[in-house]
Formats: C-alpha cells, structure tokens, sequence
C-alpha cells in the first residue's frame, strides 16, 4: 500500500509538470502579446521596457527555466495585468471565496441529487420518478448563465430575500451556490437513480426484502451503499471544477473568486495568471482524484489499488 | 460487521466533506457584516439640498490594474485615481485645466518653460505635498526600469525620451524643484496643449519617502499615500474599493458628501438591477438589448465622448491602393441608419477624423468649426468614384475585400451591416472574418490587416492626438499610410506655440489627410449613463476620465 502511495505521489508530479510544459509551450504558441490595447499606441521603446520587466524579451528556453526555479519555490510569478497583486495572492484569495461557494453547491447537489435519485428508483414509472427526471432534464438543458439571472430575478428582485449580488455575508451566497449545483444536481439525480434501479434488482435485495428487513433499512443499509459508486466516481472532476470557481456564475453574481482568471488570464495573455491557474486547478483535480480512488477502495472492498494485492 | 462498513462510508463522505471546506478556512470567507447600507441611516440632514454625511455608490466593474499612477494606464484606475489624487493642474466641469495642485504658473516667452507655483496641500499621511515630491513623481514616469506604459506621454519634456530609451539618464530629465513650492518643467517644443496632457493620471505626484521606502506602497489602502479630494479607506481586491474625504485637501471645502464606495461588478445585467433596486447611485453602460429604450424614455442619458469608431484601409493592399476607390468605400454608407438602428447610442455619424470635444482657442468646438468632409450616404458619388478608380487602376474586377474584426457581438452587427450596404450600394461583396483581441491586435499592428476596425479614445485633449496617429510609420498607424505633406504639416504643428495658428495647420492636415481617405469613418462615441435623480455634478469629460469631485447627494 505504502508503495503504491509513494509511487501514485510520483507520478502526480510528473504530469503536473507535463501539464506545465505543455501549456507554457501553448500559451507561447498564441499570436498577440499581453501589453496590447484598444489605444495601442505605445512606442517600440516602451514595449522592449514592459518586456525586458516581466523577462518576456529573454528567449523561450531561458523564460522555462526561470519559471520553473520560481515553481519549484512556489512562486508563481507576477500579474502581467494586475499590478496590485502577485499571482499566488490573486489565486489565494480567489480560491477562497470559489471554494466556499463550490463547497455548498456540491453539499447542496449531493443532498438533492442523492435523494431524488433513490426517490426517482424506488418509485420507478410513476409520478415522482416522472417530476424528478423532468427536473433533471431542466437542470441538464438550462445552463447557469439562464438560472443565474432566473434566480436573481425571483428571489432578489421579485421577492427581495437576498442581495442581487457582490460578496459579504452568509445571504450573498446561496443564490450563486445554488445555481450552481442545479446543473450537478440534475446530473447527479440521473447517476442515483440508474445505478439503484440496477442494485435493487439484485438477488441479495430480495433476500433482505424475503427476511422481512423494513424497506428503509434496505435502503439505507444495501441499496444506498452499493449504489453511490457512480456518484462518487463523478465526484472528482465535479469537486474539482466547483471549489476552483465557475467563470460565469461568478462574474453575474460579483464574486471575488478565481472563476475569472482562468477565462480572463488568456484573453490578456497574462502568461504568469495562465500557467498559475492551470497548475492550481490540475493540482486539485489531480490530488481529488487521488482521494476518490483510495475513497473506493472504503466503501467497496472489492476495489484493490493495486494488482499484487489481488 | 455492517455497522463499522456504514461508519467507513460516512467517514468517506466526511474526508470529501473536509477537502471541500478547507479550502475555505481562509478570511475571505463571508464574515463581514455588508456595510453599504448604513450611510444613509447615519446621515445628518442639514437642511440643505446636499448630504453631507453621504456617500456614492458606484460600480469599478473590475479591479483596477494599478493605483501607481504612471502604472495604471487604463480607464479603471484612473477613474479611482482621479478621485484620490491630484496633479498640478485639473479639468474644471467646462473641461478646461485649472489650477489644482498648482496655485499658478508662469510659461516663458518661447512657452518652453513652466514654473508651477504649489499651493499649501498635504499628503494623506499629513506630510506636506512639495516640489520635490513632483519632480521625483515626474523623473520616475521615463525611468526604463519602471517600464510604465504611458511613459510616452512624458516625452514632451526636454530629456525624457532620451532617458526613456536608455540613452539619457535621471538628471538629463528637465524638471526641477527650484525650492520646496516651485517647480520647473522645460519642454522639448512649445506645446499648446502641455496642461491638458498634465491632467493626466501619468502626472499625478507620488510622495518621495513613500514611494522610496516601500516599493509596493500602491498595492493596498494601509500603504497607499495620496493627495487627492479623497482618500482610501479600504480596498479588499477584486471586490470593492472604499474611500472617504479627505481632509487635508487645499480644496476641501468644494466637497460636500462623505466618500465613494465603489463595488466591482463586471456583469451588465446585475450593474443594471442593482441600479434598478437602488444598490448603485450610477452606472456607466447600460444593457444593450435595452440601451434604445432606456435612452428615449429619457431613463438614461447622453453624452459626448471623444473617441471615434472607423475602418482602417491599408494602403498598400489593392484596392485601397487607390485614392478613389477609398473615398467610395467611404461615401457608400448610411451612418444614420447604422447608429439608429444598430449601435443605438446616439452616436454621431463621423465624416471626419477628429472627434468632438476638443475646444479650439476660442471656444470654439475643433469639430464643429472643421466640419464634415463628405455627405453622408452619398451612393451615387461613391458608384463614380469606385468606377474612377478602378479605370485608373486598369482593373475590370475588384480585387477581394475583407473586413476584420475583433471577436464581439457588437463589432459583429456593425461589420455584417457595412457588408449589406456594400453589396447593395457599391455591388461589391466584402468578406467578413473575425478574430480574438489580441491575434487581431497583433495583426492590425504587424499592417497585415486590409480592412480593419478600431474605436480609438483620445489620450490627452489635443487634435494633434489623432493627426499623429497617421504620420509615417507611427505605431498607431497600421496601414502604411505615408504622406510627406502631412508628416511635415505634423512636425511643423508639434513646433508652433502660436494657438490659433497651430489649430489652422491642425485643420490643414486633417484636410490632407481626408482627401487621401485611408480611414472609413463611421461615428463619434457617446457615453450611455444613468444616474439617480438625487445625484448632481458628476462631471464627464469627452477627453479624460470621469471626476466626482463636484458631486452632491441630494435627499431622496
């Protein structure tokens, strides 16, 4: 086991370098340079300044290197754009409002999307299977940049329970959190359902339901358990995604998260915002990943990590 | 057995639960109470019109990209600059410089030299503002190692080009504190327009000790020392800037509410209901599914702007190789209808280079008295000279046009409009083609673009500021425009100090430069606002930013 972790620990490094590389070699591969604008006026002399400052005129080779000194420190450099801030700062501050509001649109999604799943299973084909899956199907097809404003619009202007948008208090972020997890819970409802239709059709199901166990046990106990493996698998890249910020729920809602740097970094071609954004949300999608495959192995035993456990 | 297997699976959900929430264990997380509120239950009603006690909400959109004065050449920072500092001169509500910093000044016979007398003003910090803190401000905007963006702008003073290029050094830079409340500035030519350039941000003094002693002293509120009508309170990054009056400004007395608070909201939808719900007391753009509306219900209002919208015809790519044939491009379109039916600002159909807003030395609007020089939508004019013009070339055909754009849907709905009215009026099909911002940029600037957009604002309030975007080879050029009438018209304007004959020969070359029509004018900008009824005197100057210096919160 501990050999396994050494060498998975590894190899987490190594393709977080082989991300570096290949997005650094990307980003320079895009025509345009970061000191551009609209009253682009700037003189040849005032360019080779703004280059020489942020080590743009050295060759490619020499400007990898340096960045990957600064990594290796965890340095991630300066904004090109954004003078106030260093881009470790940008992407510390930022992640923590990203993450809170990811972190309770996914406890909001797991609750909602588990539950209605088993609702929709257990009452397969009848009219509550049918309202859940309408609603999945809603949460599926209506992109959040409609339920963003949808939401402002009812419960901010309509009928005025919380702040249209900016960051503060505990009220400012529930409706972002819950457009947020519309999308996953719909998703996540459709997962629950399929994978418990199929558990509770199993042999020991109808053993537990012949030795005459309430169905609420069963449930919980044999059904839930053997059926959440999709969810969890689905967990990852959901986790991921959601705690390092969402370029569009953000930007409606004003939130100081790291959404927008991602989407904003490369318009600007802002190298050091692009490289840092990257290698962050790689790191966490790769160490979440790390953790749902040991989380396998805990609700299912039957999941080895490695072969020569078998 | 099945019990523990339960707790393994609830521990599980908790481990996934704890990585999530982690993250989060930092201060951002929403703890302080919102405070925007609570300025108007405090507020102290003096019987009068204005409150003194209050303050204005308005909308950044985004971080602004430095507080560094020189460093933040944009529209953003200068807005929060503006606000919190001071340069030797500022633009009063008629868009004229006056004393600010600078109690007065004289200008030398040769109006080479400015000897700036400062008025008694402190610093945030309470230090008194000197000579010597402008002359240390202005050395430093041409510092290479600074690499500041508008350092350009600086280039009119004797020495600073040089020390800009690495070829002068600090003292070769012709500023100086003569003693603590003078200070002298010699320029490289006499330069009519010198105090308008001086109203820019890029000018703006820094405090010496502040600066010297901590290099990141512009990065947040506890550092940042200014010298303006306000001061900073408090900034928390890409969320909200607050600022409150400040006292040891000479001219305290003409500001008569309590402070800004600026929140960024970057959403147009949202800026406008939290106007709508009455979070914001103005904003600066409105919706543009709504922009049409707003503006004839009389909700949003209209002004000027100097800035002009225009296609870029590179000269040396057929067919704009041709005189004639530029002008048809140029005459074939109905600019009327495009602005009412499309870009729907009240936009002003530009038949000219230089936008309104420049006042000649009589008042006079530069524009107004320059007038257009060509009618707009003149169809059969445009049919002859594109007929003209392909006889002189000997071409049976039209050589392939394609208009470029940059990625929007905005650019996208006025290029699609040109290419009917091309097809309908000229008979000639025009190719679109659109590309992300900076490949565009990138390529209208390396001149490999034919037929390209650009919305240009002014930099400092001159004409010459236009006119000598299009001498030879100038980095605003972009379409190997080269005239050498017009390029020694330029120079020869760069070197009069005589004001109304300066904006003659200004006039002269805009005619030049019109009569080889390498530009397709398309219209003047506007600015599309709102504000609420209880606010007053926020002044919006065609060139230059936006000043709340003036303002007055009124009761609702």
């Amino acid at each position: 086991m501990s050999n396994y972790l050494v060498k998975r620990i590894l190899m987490m490094f190594v393709t977080l370098w082989i991300i570096v590389t290949l997005t650094f070699a990307l980003m320079h591969a895009i025509p345009g340079n970061p000191f551009a604008s609209e009253s682009d006026q700037l003189p040849e002399q005032i360019l080779n300044n703004l280059r020489a400052k942020y080590n743009l005129d050295e060759p490619l080779p020499v400007q990898y290197i340096l960045y990957l000194k600064n990594l290796l420190m965890l340095d991630l450099g300066p904004s090109i754009k954004s003078d106030s801030r260093g881009v470790n700062d940008m992407i510390s501050d930022g992640f923590a409002a990203s993450a809170w509001l990811g972190a309770q649109a996914i406890g909001i999604a797991l609750l909602f999307g588990i539950t209605l799943g088993i609702i929709a299973a257990l009452n397969r084909n009848k009219w509550l299977d049918y309202i859940a899956m309408a609603l999945a199907v809603l949460g599926v097809a209506i992109p959040s940049f409609i339920m963003a404003p949808l939401l402002i619009n009812f419960f901010a202007i309509k009928l005025p329970l919380f702040p249209v948008a900016t960051w503060g208090t505990w009220m400012h972020t529930i409706l972002p959190s819950l457009a947020l997890a519309f999308g996953p819970v719909a998703v996540i409802t459709r997962y629950m359902r399929a994978s418990m239709i199929e558990v509770m059709n199993q042999n020991y199901i109808r053993t537990a339901e012949a030795k005459g166990i309430p169905m609420f046990i069963i449930v919980v106990r044999h059904g839930i358990r053997n059926a959440i493996l999709p969810v969890v698998t689905f967990l990852g890249p959901l986790i991921a995604s959601l705690i390092t910020g969402t370029f569009v729920v953000e930007k409606i809602f004003a939130i100081p998260g790291i959404g927008k740097y991602f989407v904003d970094g490369i318009f600007n071609r802002d190298y050091p915002v692009i490289l840092g954004t990257t290698i962050f949300y790689s790191a966490i999608l790769i160490f979440t990943i790390f953790l749902i495959d040991i989380a396998y192995t805990l609700i299912d035993p039957r999941i080895k990590l490695t072969n020569k456990e078998r | 057995m099945n019990m523990r297997k339960g707790w393994k699976l609830l521990s599980t959900a908790a481990l996934v639960t704890v990585l999530a929430i982690t993250g989060c264990s930092q201060s951002a997380a929403p703890t302080q109470p919102a405070g925007g509120g609570t300025a108007g239950q405090a507020s102290t009603d003096t019987g009068g019109q204005a409150n003194v006690a209050a303050k204005l909400k308005l909308n950044l959109k985004t971080e602004p990209p430095s507080l560094d004065p020189p460093k933040g050449f944009d529209s953003t920072s200068n807005e929060v600059l503006n606000a919190t500092m001071e340069g030797l001169v500022r633009l009063d509500k008629d868009h004229k410089p006056q004393a600010a910093m600078a109690e007065k000044w004289a200008v030398s016979e040769d109006g080479k030299t400015y000897t700036f007398t400062l008025r008694d003003s402190k610093w945030s910090n309470g230090e008194p503002v000197t000579a010597q803190d402008f002359e240390f401000a202005f050395k430093r905007i041409v510092d290479p190692n600074n690499a500041f963006p508008s350092a350009f702008l600086a280039y009119y003073i004797d020495g600073a080009e040089a020390f800009n290029k690495g070829t002068g050094n600090a003292d070769g830079v012709k500023v100086k504190a003569v003693d603590e409340k003078t200070f002298e500035v010699k320029l490289k030519a006499p330069t009519g327009y010198f105090l308008h350039i001086l109203t820019q941000p890029t000018f703006f003094p820094v405090n010496k000790k502040v600066v010297e002693s901590n290099p990141k002293w512009a990065e947040g509120a506890a550092s940042i020392v200014t010298n303006g009508p306000f001061k900073m309170e408090e900034w928390v990054h890409d969320q909200s800037v607050k600022l409150v009056k400040n006292d040891g400004y000479w001219d305290r007395d003409s500001i008569k509410y309590a402070g800004i608070e600026f929140v960024m909201v970057n959403d147009e939808n949202t800026q406008f209901q939290m106007y709508k719900t009455g979070q914001l007391d103005m904003i600066q753009t409105v919706p543009n599914d709504m922009k049409k509306q707003l503006i004839d219900s009389g909700e949003a209002k209209v002004e000027t702007e100097a800035s002009i919208y225009y296609y870029r015809m590179n000269t040396t790519m057929p067919p704009f190789t041709n005189a004639n044939i530029r002008k048809a491009f140029a005459l074939a379109i109905d600019r009327k209808t495009l602005i009412d039916n499309v870009v729907q600002g009240k936009q002003i159909p530009a038949m000219a280079h230089v936008p309104l807003g420049f006042p000649e030395p009589d008042g006079a609007d530069f524009r107004t008295k320059g007038g257009d020089f060509f009618k707009d939508n003149d169809v059969e004019q445009a049919k002859a000279l594109l007929k003209k013009g392909m006889e002189e070339e000997g071409w049976t055909t039209l050589p392939p046009v394609t208009m470029t754009y940059n990625t929007s849907d905005a650019h996208k709905a006025i290029a699609q409009v040109l290419q009917e009215m091309y097809k309908k009026n000229l008979g000639v099909d025009v190719k679109l083609e659109n590309k992300e911002w900076k490949v565009f940029l990138a390529e209208q600037r390396a001149r490999t673009l034919q037929f390209s957009r650009s919305t240009i604002p002014a930099d400092y309030g001159d004409p010459v500021n236009y006119l000598e975007l299009f001498v030879t080879d100038h980095p605003g050029n972009r379409i190997n425009y080269s005239n050498k009438e017009y390029d020694a018209l330029v120079e020869k304007i760069r070197n009069t100090a005589d004001e109304p004959e300066r904006f003659k020969l200004m006039h002269d070359a805009e005619k030049i430069f019109m009569d080889d029509m390498p530009l397709v004018p398309i219209y003047f900008g506007t600015k599309v606002f709102m504000e609420q009824p209880n606010i007053k005197g926020i002044v919006r100057h065609p060139v230059g930013t936006i000043d709340y210096k003036w303002v007055e919160v009124g009761n609702k």
